[in-house]
């Protein structure tokens, strides 16, 4: 017995000893992290550990890019990285516009039928590859027609029909007739500009990222991190990196990151859990970003399918939403109303004729349409758990004009596949565009039936009123021509527009000028510390 | 015993012909298109079309898991529909963190739950006893998620003692080795503790103590051994739930490894990659279960006589 007990004592002492010397070394790398200076290799926590080291910033993210390569995904998680090494003709600005990135200026000229069609384009002169190779014109027409071959970025290839080559720095883009969407089209990063002698050479742009970007690839550790340090070559000096290197961690779970960016061992998050948002707000050492987002959120119907191809049906369910509830319960208040069928904050959204929250509009449309509400069946489909919360506050409101709506949870994939083959009565989904034009294509194009059309809408008159925006290259002209089909949408409820959440990111109070914009992009290459 | 070493290794291959054609089977019947996964909301048709095409979609069932087993016999795992890396290169890069994070697990599990097991049958109906298999049930109650998220909060944001993600060195491996060993070492506790109670109850412990042997030589020696039995076989289950639990333990402390991988992989129905996680899950369960059947044969030599 009493060997055992002097057993026990021995392993508590051991165990007291280990502890003391973990904690003991510990707790100079916390003291050295409160005082915010540390000199590189003198810790353990060097690698992982807070970043306060001022040549680097931590970024941490959700979810990993699919592929280092610009044409070889359509993943939102990729042209955050994309952006770092790569440049496009252009780029978005802040205000989600395009202007000019590697071409200095440009211009358009009518094709032989007096349509604006051909856009002649000068480049920068002196640009620098990573390799340290110099940007050409043949290295455009090779990006271009590299990036026509991968299916994953076909929806941004197909503006541009043909390209020539005028002299090392101009050339041309032949559109199949005006296009407004090219320029937009030129910023996604599928059409990223790549070397010539690489392309042709067979490079895999996924393990050897090579652009003209403000980052260089260094290190791709897959499921934790990727490396970037800033490229000394870049050649707009108004945007060259201030800061040197940069990590972009990989930390899936929400809580986690958040902890990370209290802790100090990031120092940016990118998408931020809204029940985190009031936490954060208080620290003083972190500053928060909300801004709404164009992602336009929406209960969607099966307008092929009785009685939801009923518009008073469909105007009844759209009333008797109660959005500003949907956006306490789901998003924690994160979010605003739509008050229209497409995103507000886009060119040519129109509010106009739009169904408002009303239960008592609601009825009126139910009594109209003379159905017995208890007789419609309405299964929502939710893929995660913010939709599922939606569809809580949906079922609640429905309830008040007599319709009994499920909810049911399927993943993503299944989701995606279900509500694209239409076999669906309802579901919660959404939409995010950089452009209205886009968007009206994407959503209600009805050549996109089974695929992006999830409504299911064919209305020739919308059809052509997308069809005539896409081709009106006049921002003016071609806000009137959104507009109208923005109030066409808001007449016919093809969906019941819910919400645009808030994009949220939050960062180390100690990093200057940073923003992000409506579709969530963001500029490392401007950040600075404090 | 070499030979039923190498019987047991030749089971193998069945074993993974059954395993991939069953997930190749539900991976196929489940809903869920690989190619909408990884175009989005946006994709158009066309595109949707052209990529069913580019990675063999269109072609029957069983063609295409002929492709892929022939392609598996010359050692080559396939190509990811999503990331368009080698199967194997990616399971390659991140099987060593999956490997220590389980190793370190099932360590501190054995490690704490075997003392645990016995002090808490030797001192049975205490409070000692209480405790310890109060520690068991929070420990097969508690979901690893949750002890996670807990540990990261006080040990890595109020102590600073461990980075909160990422697996740069030893010290990413300790909070989620507890997080993780903590559930099996719970089980493993509470059969060595009736393992142990149904030895010492034995009349050759009582021979033993009448004879004035020393109890701790008793335990030591003489019971411990033969209650070994069914907590190496528990341990060794052990090890199929910790490769589970990894799944989320990998998630919540940002740890590359094969059980996230596979989860992001099930999710996109990025089937190759799937079948190339599975793969080596059912080879290194089945390890393990040899290196378990072997280890009997060391604690217990009618075992060991019967492999011969």
């Amino acid at each position: 017995m009493f060997k055992t007990k002097r057993s026990l004592l021995i392993m508590l002492v051991i165990l007291a000893m280990v502890l003391s010397v973990v904690g003991c070394s510990n707790s100079n790398n916390a003291q050295s992290s409160s005082s915010g200076e540390t000199t590189p290799g003198t810790s353990d926590n060097h690698i992982a550990g807070p970043a306060i080291d001022k040549d680097t910033v931590v970024i941490a993210t959700a979810d990993e890019t699919p592929s280092l390569s610009a044409a070889g995904h359509n993943a939102v998680a990729g042209d955050y990285v994309n952006k770092l090494t790569y440049n496009g003709l252009f780029r978005l600005n802040k205000d989600i516009n395009p202007v000019p990135d590697l071409v200095k200026e440009y211009t358009v000229e009518e094709d032989e039928n007096g349509e604006k069609s051909i856009w002649v384009m000068t480049l920068h002169e002196g640009v620098k590859f990573h390799d340290g190779s110099t940007l050409t014109s043949d290295d455009i027409i090779a990006s271009l027609a590299d990036a026509k071959t991968h299916p994953e970025v076909l929806t941004y290839t197909t503006s541009v029909v043909k390209t020539e080559k005028v002299d090392d720095l101009t050339f041309k883009i032949y559109t199949d007739g005006a296009s407004s969407s090219l320029l937009y089209d030129l910023s996604h990063h599928s059409n990223s500009i790549r070397p010539k002698a690489l392309i042709d050479a067979d490079n895999d742009f996924n393990a050897n990222p090579i652009g003209t970007g403000p980052y260089k690839f260094v290190e791709w550790t897959r499921g934790e991190q990727i490396k970037f340090t800033a490229h000394e070559e870049y050649f707009d000096s108004d945007r060259a990196p201030k800061i040197k290197n940069i990590v972009w961690k990989i930390i899936p779970e929400g809580s986690s990151r958040t902890i990370a960016l209290e802790s100090g061992e990031v120092d940016y998050v990118i998408e931020l859990d809204s029940t985190s948002l009031d936490s954060l707000k208080a620290n003083p050492d972190i500053s928060v970003l909300e801004v709404p987002s164009l992602s336009h959120n929406w209960l969607t119907v099966n307008n092929e399918k009785v009685p939801f191809d009923n518009l008073n049906v469909r105007k009844a369910v759209c009333s008797a939403i109660n959005r500003e509830d949907v956006i306490t319960v789901a998003l924690n208040g994160a979010g605003v109303a739509t008050e229209g069928q497409t995103p507000e904050g886009m060119l040519g959204f129109s509010s106009e004729d739009f169904d408002n929250y009303d239960v008592e509009a609601a009825k009126g449309y139910m009594d109209a349409w003379g159905g017995d509400p208890s007789t419609i069946e309405l299964d929502i489909i939710c893929s995660n758990d913010t939709k599922r919360r939606a569809g809580e506050v949906i079922q609640a409101n429905l309830k008040e004009i007599g319709i009994n709506a499920n909810l049911s949870t399927m993943d993503l994939a299944t989701y995606l596949s279900v509500t694209a083959e239409g076999n669906f009565t309802g579901f919660i989904g959404g939409y995010t565009s950089s452009n209205m034009v886009s968007f009206l294509q994407g959503v209600f194009l009805s050549s996109n039936i089974n695929a992006s059309n999830k409504t299911r809408t064919a209305n020739p008159e919308l059809d052509a009123l997308i069809n005539k925006a896409a081709k009106t290259v006049d921002q003016e002209e071609r806000r009137k021509v959104l507009e109208e089909a923005s109030i066409l949408l808001n007449k016919n409820a093809y969906q019941m527009p819910l919400y645009q959440n808030y994009m949220i990111s939050a960062h180390s109070s100690g990093l200057d000028n940073t923003f992000i914009s409506a579709n969530g992009d963001f500029a490392v290459q401007e950040w600075s510390w404090k | 015993m070499w030979k039923y070493i190498g019987k047991r290794i030749v089971y193998l291959i069945p074993v993974v012909i059954g395993v991939t054609f069953m997930v190749f089977l539900i991976m196929n019947m489940a809903p869920g298109d690989p190619v909408k996964s990884i175009l989005g909301e946006q994709a158009s048709p066309e595109a949707i079309e052209e990529l069913r095409e580019e990675l063999g979609l269109n072609d029957n069932i069983l063609i295409q898991y002929k492709n892929y087993f022939l392609g598996l016999i010359k050692g080559d795992m396939g190509i990811s529909y999503k990331s368009k890396v080698g199967v194997a290169e990616e399971i390659g890069a991140r099987l060593p963190t999956t490997a220590k994070l389980s190793v370190i697990a099932i360590a501190i599990a054995i490690s704490l739950s075997i003392p645990l097991g016995i002090i808490a049958a030797v001192k049975q109906n205490t409070w000692i006893d209480s405790l310890t298999m109060f520690v068991a049930l929070l420990g097969v109650s508690v979901p690893v998620f949750w002890l996670g998220l807990m540990l990261l909060l006080f040990f890595s944001l109020k102590l600073g003692w461990f980075p909160v993600s990422g697996a740069a060195n030893w010290k990413s491996f300790i909070l989620p080795g507890i997080a993780l060993g903590f559930l099996s070492m719970a089980s493993i506790a509470r059969v060595t503790r009736s393992s142990m109670l149904e030895v010492i109850r034995q009349d050759y412990i009582r021979t033993a103590r009448s004879k004035g042997v020393p109890y701790n030589t008793i335990i030591r020696k003489h019971a411990l051994k033969n209650a070994l039995i069914p907590t190496i076989t528990v341990a060794g289950l052990q090890i199929g739930t910790l490769l589970g639990g990894s799944v989320l333990t990998e998630t919540v402390f940002g740890l590359p490894g094969i059980g996230r991988l596979m989860i992001q992989s099930i999710q996109g129905r990025d089937l190759p990659m799937v079948l190339g996680c599975i793969i080596v899950f059912t080879v290194a369960f089945s390890i393990v279960n040899l290196i378990v059947d072997i280890i009997y044969a060391f604690v217990d030599p009618r075992i060991k006589s019967q492999y011969t």
